[in-house]
């Protein structure tokens, strides 16, 4: 008897006793739908904690001081930087360069002042005004945000390039009196920034004015500043006020990268970059050390859920081998006639192994349908209230693996379960047949 | 009907069942000759070890003590898979209960054997209609058992035992859930494939009238084969016990 004939044949029994073979699919499904929502949860709340420790960047994120390294602190996850350094062009070539570089992305930051040009509308009947007042801003390839610790709280980055757009972080709103969860309120608002530039008489300063608009909020690790935006944006305030410093400081900055992140092929690859990176001259800073320890603790915490899972799991394959069981029981003369007629001891057993295999591929796929909503529910509750304070959401995506794992481990399990009545059936003897 | 060639022969068969300390024999010493084309009732009161010796015959259980061959194979050097063919390629059997798989259509019963033998699936199912049509049954075929009349579970159990067209057809009381006029169908259906196809067929019955139609009649009692004889058997009465030759099993126990 092939396969097809023992699926048929094995569809057909099911179907017989159509209650039975639904109660034991049902236990199937329940079990890998815990399994898939519980592993799934595990795997998002996983990258939330990391999310966190990385501000949003990747894992193996390098940020660069514009500092020569400290010898005395190599190998500390932030050392203190060493002598300044200018941070120049050939050094990020050189960073480029290097060996498990997958991106580097200069940071360039500069000191504005920020004004607002109306007041801020906080309800229909409330506006907050502040005083002009000194902040930072950091111009970043936001087109590389994947490579970047910035993340989107409310709004949208700024256009590629943009000489108009900013994002703010919620330093700014906090300086508006505004709390985390109302950065809706600045979308959209204009302000002001200025910058300075010494002119060449030692006591004369320039101030140039740029009107911009606020497009969202982000929560960022790039740089030091409450104003993010493209680097055109930045690189025009530094030029301006570099351009008076040479004039009149011998001891102007050669270079407008105030630092820059480098990402690196994979956390393992992370100490070796920055010895690279120490070796081209500067002092480099990553949360790979804790980010070491959390994933050791959060492999605990994905092992204790999966287990959970798995035996929910457990538990249905007894109930598949209970069924199946029982089945044999009720099938003694039926299982002998089949052999009656010609079958052999691994047609039977393949014909339950088939029943047991389909029981569990069916409660497989169902069950893990439904896991993957109830995980997609919990994600969006999860986002909500994440959102409603003001904090960056969890992205509610769901490996490949998790579903196909929790589909194949049920049909697994389930033929694993189905072996010991598929081999009681199998070794039936034939005499079953003739028996009253 | 019978032919010189024999299709069974039996030596010194015995056969005990144990179950803890306790051991039943139930065939001591039995041997016989079944030529090939013959029309055998088997017939005996309950526990005289008919049903044990069609096993046997059947491939459904090893001979213990003694010799059985069967078109020339002996059962005993059969391995597991050698017994799976040898059940699905030389023998045909009907039940009393029928035996049909209820999850199964009667067309999809009688495809079953041949599925077993490896016919392909178009074949096997073009074979199936023939037979089941040849049993009175074209119209039946998409049927589930429990759709059927005793009578016409009877005749897709015949056409599923003559799929592999067996040399022997090994029938443990076909008429034994069947009305007088269902078992007379059958009955005659048996004989008429016989009589069609040549192949040997053996007979377990407590119905005279089917037994009246075999050509030779074993009688067992106590594990013992105490008859073996030709005489023509009265249609209605009793069988075996007040046959007309089952006097003459006391002399010889």
């Amino acid at each position: 008897m092939g396969w097809s004939d023992a699926i048929a044949m094995a569809g057909r029994e099911l179907l017989r006793r159509p209650g039975r073979a639904l109660l034991t699919m049902i236990a199937v499904a329940l079990a890998a739908s815990l399994l898939t929502a519980l592993v799934a949860v595990a795997t998002t709340a996983r990258t939330r904690v990391l999310d966190q420790i990385t501000h949003g960047g990747p894992l193996a994120s390098i940020s660069v001081a514009a500092a020569a390294p400290n010898p005395s602190q190599a190998g500390l996850d932030n050392p203190t930087p060493g002598k300044a350094k200018v941070l120049t062009s050939t050094a990020l070539a050189e960073m480029r360069a290097a060996k498990h570089v997958v991106a580097v992305v200069p940071v360039l930051q500069d000191s504005v002042e920020i004004e607002p040009i109306k007041p801020v509308q906080i309800t229909p009947t409330v506006k907050v005004a502040y005083p002009p007042y000194g902040a930072n801003i950091v111009g970043v390839n936001l087109g590389q945000v994947s490579s970047l610790p910035v993340s989107l709280l409310v709004g949208k980055y700024p256009s590629p390039g943009s000489l108009t757009e900013v994002d703010v972080t919620q330093s700014y709103l906090a300086h508006l009196g505004l709390a985390q969860n109302q950065g809706e309120k600045v979308i959209g608002t204009d302000i002001e920034l200025g910058s300075y530039e010494i002119l060449s008489h030692r006591f004369s300063i320039g101030l140039r004015f740029d009107d911009v608009e606020i497009v969202g909020v982000v929560d960022q690790q790039a740089g030091s500043g409450q104003i993010v935006a493209y680097p055109s944006l930045v690189l025009g305030l530094f030029d301006w006020t570099a351009a008076g410093l040479v004039n009149g400081d011998r001891d102007a900055p050669q270079s407008p990268y105030a630092a820059a992140l480098v990402e690196a092929d994979q956390l393992a690859d992370v100490n070796a970059v920055r010895n690279e990176i120490a070796t081209i001259g500067y002092s480099s800073s990553a949360p790979g050390n804790v980010i070491v320890s959390v994933e050791k603790y959060l492999h605990v915490i994905e092992i204790i859920l999966t287990a959970i899972g798995a035996v929910a799991l457990g538990i249905a394959a007894l109930g598949i081998a209970n069924a199946l069981l029982a089945a044999v029981r009720e099938r003694r003369r039926e299982i002998g006639v089949m052999k009656a007629i010609g079958a052999r001891d691994r047609d039977v057993m393949r014909t339950f192994l088939v029943e047991a295999g389909c029981l569990g591929l069916a409660g497989g796929i169902l069950g893990t349908a439904l896991g993957v909503a109830i995980f997609l529910g919990i994600g969006d509750l999860a986002n909500s209230y994440l959102t409603s304070q003001g904090l960056r959401g969890v992205p509610i995506t769901l490996a490949w693996d998790v579903p196909v794992g929790a589909v194949v481990g049920a049909a697994v399990v389930s033929v694993l379960a189905g072996a010991v009545p598929a081999h009681r059936a199998a070794k039936m003897p034939a005499r079953e047949a003739v028996e009253a | 009907m019978s032919s010189s060639a024999p299709t069974i022969v039996v030596t010194g068969l015995s056969h005990t069942y144990s179950r803890r300390e306790t051991k039943l024999e139930v065939l001591q010493d039995i041997n016989l000759s079944i030529g090939h084309g013959e029309y055998v009732s088997l017939v005996g009161a309950s526990g005289s070890g008919k049903s044990t010796l069609l096993s046997i015959l059947g491939g459904l259980e090893r001979p213990q003590t003694g010799v059985v061959r069967v078109a020339g194979v002996d059962l005993a050097s059969l391995s597991g898979d050698g017994l799976a063919r040898y059940r699905q390629n030389v023998v045909g059997f009907v039940f009393q209960h029928f035996g049909l798989l209820e999850a199964l259509t009667a067309l999809e019963n009688v495809e079953l054997a041949l599925t077993l033998a490896g016919m392909g699936t178009s074949a096997r199912k073009r074979r199936s209609a023939e037979l089941l049509e040849s049993v009175g049954l074209s119209a039946r075929l998409d049927h589930r058992p429990f759709e059927l009349s005793g009578g016409e579970r009877q005749r897709v159990a015949i056409a599923r035992a003559i799929a592999n067209e067996p040399q022997l057809i090994l029938a443990d009381e076909p008429t034994g859930n069947l009305d007088v006029e269902s078992a007379e169908s059958v009955a005659s259906l048996l004989e008429s494939l016989r009589d069609r196809d040549g192949c040997t067929l053996v007979v377990v019955t407590h119905n005279p009238a089917m037994a009246a139609l075999a050509d030779r009649h074993l009688l067992l009692r106590g594990g013992r084969l105490v008859v073996d004889g030709s005489a023509r058997l009265p249609v209605s009465g009793q069988v075996p016990e007040t046959a007309p030759w089952a006097g003459a099993a006391d002399g010889l126990e």
